[in-house]
């Protein structure tokens, strides 16, 4: 059954209690290496992407000399990030973003350009902002069954699921946008990692569906991930390359 | 009225079992959890309930490729 109804699995953070502070596989880890393959100055100037709670810009500027800025649409999520003490954060959509033509080194867009109602224009929106050869970082949920992606993207749920793409099917449209993809990696084992921990947490994956959403069909949701086999990737990019 | 809690003690060093992290393993993927452990010998207490339970829900989840 399909509904209009749709709940934001994103700011449903208490569900994710027990995965750690950053809400999306690989954690922290994940940033850090991520950050290692870039070319970054000390004092470069980093965006969150839908930074949510603040989690990662917390755990940057603790621990690097950046300077971070943080965006996201959740004002629920925007508002744990203030009380955590990250000041410069603001309310934007990945497809809008409030910065100049190329102010910025890097972008991270950690398990969120997924979640976005267009991603191209989201990418174009990097893409503008980003200085020549900055650094676009993603990471997300891919479909590693292209077969199986229609039924999930048809899930009451907003969740990175629900926008994943093939690898095919995201490399091009990164490139499409004037950017040059260096890296792409698969993660597809922290993502088994963060479902154990769900279980965990919740004692099965049909109960942390149930708990996430009332009105959506926990056999039903299973079935429709199991089918499209989704994965985990990092995939790094820099502006200026074959369009750019 | 509620019941007291259950005190595990460790039949080696005959002290009260503790809450802890531990890093629970399988296929090569390992996280932490939190569990009762000694804190002498370091011996972790699994409940029937756990192993039987979400254990077996983990462990299907990590051989799902």
């Amino acid at each position: 059954m399909i509904t209009d109804l749709r709940i934001h699995l994103y700011e449903q953070s208490a569900l994710f209690d027990g995965v750690g502070e950053a809400i999306r596989p690989g954690g922290m880890a994940l940033t850090e290496h991520a950050l290692s393959l870039c070319n970054l100055g000390a004092d470069a100037r980093l965006l969150d992407v839908g930074c949510g709670p603040g989690a990662a810009m917390a755990y940057l500027s603790d621990h690097y000399e950046y300077r971070m800025f943080g965006c996201d649409l959740s004002a629920q999520l925007l508002q744990t990030a203030h009380l955590r003490g990250a000041r410069s954060v603001v309310q934007a959509m990945g497809e809008q973003l409030p910065f100049a033509d190329g102010q910025l080194d890097a972008i991270l867009t950690e398990c969120t350009l997924s979640v976005m109602q267009n991603a191209d224009t989201a990418i174009k929106e990097f893409s503008r902002i980003l200085r020549p050869s900055g650094y676009l970082i993603l990471n997300d949920f891919y479909v590693r069954n292209p077969a199986g992606m229609v039924e999930m993207r048809c899930l009451p749920v907003d969740s990175c699921l629900g926008g994943a793409l093939p690898q095919a099917d995201i490399i091009p449209r990164i490139e499409r946008h004037g950017f040059r993809v260096m890296i792409w990696e698969d993660h597809t084992d922290a993502l088994r990692i963060f479902t154990a921990q769900l279980i965990w947490e919740h004692g099965s994956l049909q109960q942390f569906w149930c708990r996430a959403s009332s009105h959506a069909d926990p056999i039903q949701v299973q079935k429709a991930i199991s089918q499209a086999k989704p994965g985990y990737f990092l995939l790094i990019a820099q502006k200026g390359g074959h369009n750019g | 009225m509620s019941e007291p809690e259950q005190v595990w003690i460790c039949d080696n060093c005959n002290i009260p079992l503790q809450p802890d992290k531990v890093d629970v393993a399988y296929m090569g993927n390992a996280f932490p959890v939190e569990l009762l452990k000694c804190p002498n010998c370091g011996l972790v207490f699994i409940p029937e309930d756990l192993a039987l339970g979400k254990m077996v829900e983990v462990e299907k989840q990590l051989e799902d490729k």
